[in-house]
């Protein structure tokens, strides 16, 4: 018997066609599959297992991995009603998936994107790191408890190329024991880097304008987040800070020389978006009489990162632009994205003067009854970055509940919902009971 | 060198089980690694093609013999012609036909392919195994490849369930 295995053995590996393939004819293949068949795949045998949960084919395989445009409505109230966070992903001929990407709860808010990692915020003590395709997630706890005014704008997901650490940030409101002492200011980020035990407190070199992350963004490119600020004394009065992921410092950028406001529009309002890998600048001058309303040319400057030195060039200068460009990844393709009306639509970029010609909007799908301008887009891919090693941390916390990603989406929200309902009626009817008993009591 | 009709030269190709096959330069110069060989001169005869049996061969040729491009018989430059869209149907359709072959067959075929770098045989034979793993369960992709489930029924009942979380 001893001696008849190992000639058995011999059997098998020779059944085993494809493993006796050299192992980048064996990449070629498995590069170019999605990660739902990869997922199928490592089922097959262990020889699989291992290669496809390699760190290194995951991450050879996300080089060339499709990417979507995500495009994400937060959970808000419209008319008195309540709606859940939603998402939907855009391939990349336009066509929105029916896929309802259930990594994002009806109570998350979507704050990051990077490599196939989503990150979010939730209403509970804790962040969420989850991987868009495979399902997989991790929940951390939060830098700071109890912030009054804190938002999921003020949190930013990113990661750096060389060190390949992957890193939350949080502009921390000037506050003392939770309570805001100057709201409109920060002097503190907090940064936690995936794997680690706590977050980081990293002051900045001065207090800088918390209102203007909220209203413009953040955006990560290249182990770098960039955000702006409000400074009277540049030009625009606003300047771009950077800060490096990696050496954890920062640096201001001048935002160009330009000054065209037209004294008849309102006070000029500025965003920070990426584009096609570059951090750009879009602003515009909306009406005086409705803030929300954009006028005039609405101007896109891309940072070029020339050797040594930085220089902004004028990128597009849209005629008739619409009232709102989604961030922080603006443009999918080579279309940018955008809200009008009750729709989401796209529209091709040209060459630098173009005007918006309605009629050759590509219309997406309709988003009401969202409300309009709160839409966030993000660039995404389907990989199979592996959450594991980072789970050993002492901070990642096991979440109370059950995700509800394995029923049908958003019925663990709605039955959660009527189940408050019904104790509400419940307690209703118990203080009625009491209240009669009582009268009855007396009587 | 061997000649048969003027203006075309000709090569020798042996496969190891003593099968010799004459064909046309450029057609054995589909083939990137044949290429090298006649360019650096080192082919002056007959070449040996190691591990790539005479079925296995002839089915490469034929491949070869299709896809060289017809303008210009002679010279790498007849590579660069555009082939118009008609034509390329044509071999889109060939190529489909010339693909259904058994596993055995298809896996010698893109070993063969890489060994003498045939970038279209290449990327004909890997599309088509990427079609079969992305259309087939678990099951099929296994008895497809005849592949052998070595786990044991506890590792495969774990994998299965971290696949529950696993989206299309």
């Amino acid at each position: 018997m001893v001696a008849e295995e190992p000639e058995a053995k011999k059997q098998i590996n020779e059944e085993c066609i494809i493993n006796r393939l050299p192992g980048d004819l064996i990449e070629r293949i498995f590069f170019r599959l999605p990660v739902s068949t990869l997922l199928t795949c490592r089922g097959v045998c262990k020889q699989w297992q291992n290669f496809i949960r390699d760190p290194q084919f995951a991450a050879s395989h996300l080089r060339l991995a499709p990417s979507y445009a995500l495009l994400f409505f937060p959970q808000g109230l419209v008319s008195g009603e309540l709606y859940p966070s939603d998402a939907i992903l855009i391939d990349e001929a336009w066509s929105p998936s029916t896929y309802a990407v259930p990594v994002i709860g009806p109570d998350d808010f979507l704050f990051g994107s990077c490599n196939g990692l989503l990150g979010s915020y939730t209403k509970t003590s804790t962040i969420k790191i989850a991987n868009l395709a495979t399902g997989e997630y991790l929940h951390l706890e939060k830098p700071s408890k109890n912030v009054k005014g804190d938002h999921y704008c003020f949190y930013s997901f990113g990661f750096h190329p060389v060190t390949k650490e992957y890193k939350i940030t949080h502009f921390l409101g000037d506050c003392i024991d939770g309570r805001p002492h100057n709201k409109d200011r920060f002097n503190i980020i907090q940064v936690y880097t995936l794997g680690d035990e706590k977050w980081k407190d990293i002051r900045t070199p001065e207090p800088l304008s918390l209102i203007s992350v909220r209203n413009s963004g953040v955006v990560n490119v290249d182990g770098r987040m960039y955000w702006l600020t409000e400074d009277m004394l540049v030009s625009w009065q606003h300047a771009v800070i950077s800060f490096d992921l990696r050496e954890e410092s920062f640096a201001m950028i001048q935002l160009p020389a330009e000054r065209e406001d037209e004294d008849r529009y309102g006070p000029r309002k500025f965003w920070i978006r990426e584009m096609h890998g570059k951090i750009c600048i879009v602003t515009a001058q909306p009406s005086r009489y409705d803030p929300r309303a954009l006028l005039g040319e609405l101007q896109i400057w891309t940072l070029e990162n020339m050797v040594e030195q930085q220089r902004w060039s004028k990128k597009y200068n849209i005629k008739n632009p619409p009232n709102y460009i989604p961030g922080p990844h603006s443009v999918h393709r080579d279309r940018i994205m955008t809200q009008l009306y009750n729709s989401v639509c796209s529209y091709e970029l040209f060459s630098e003067n173009f005007e918006i010609d309605l009629s050759k909007k590509l219309k997406l799908f309709d988003s009401k009854p969202r409300w309009m301008y709160n839409m966030q887009s993000y660039i995404v891919v389907k990989s199979l970055v592996s959450l594991d090693v980072y789970k050993k941390a002492g901070i990642v916390r096991r979440p109370k509940q059950q995700v509800g990603w394995e029923l049908k989406k958003w019925k663990a929200w709605e039955d959660k919902r009527r189940e408050a309902e019904d104790i509400r009626e419940m307690q209703k009817k118990w203080v009625k009971c009491i209240s009669l008993c009582r009268i009855s009591h007396m009587m | 060198m061997a000649t048969r009709e003027a203006g075309k030269k000709m090569i020798m190709l042996k496969s190891p089980d003593g099968m010799e096959f004459e064909v046309e330069e450029a057609v054995a110069m589909e083939s990137q690694t044949i290429r090298k060989m006649i360019e650096d001169d080192c082919a002056d005869t007959a070449i040996l093609i190691p591990n790539i049996n005479s079925k296995i061969l002839s089915r490469v040729i034929e491949y070869c013999n299709k896809h060289v491009p017809t303008t210009g018989a002679t010279g790498a430059a007849a590579s660069d012609t555009v082939a118009p869209a008609a034509l390329a149907e044509d071999l889109k359709i060939w190529d489909a036909e010339f693909i259904k072959v058994n596993r055995a067959t298809r896996f010698n075929l893109i070993q063969a392919a890489s060994y003498l770098n045939i970038k279209g045989l290449l990327d004909l034979t890997s599309q088509t195994t990427i079609d079969t793993i992305s259309d087939n369960s678990l099951e099929e992709i296994r008895s497809f490849l005849s592949t052998k489930n070595d786990y044991l029924p506890e590792e495969e009942q774990t994998i299965r369930r971290e696949n529950q979380w696993a989206f299309q």
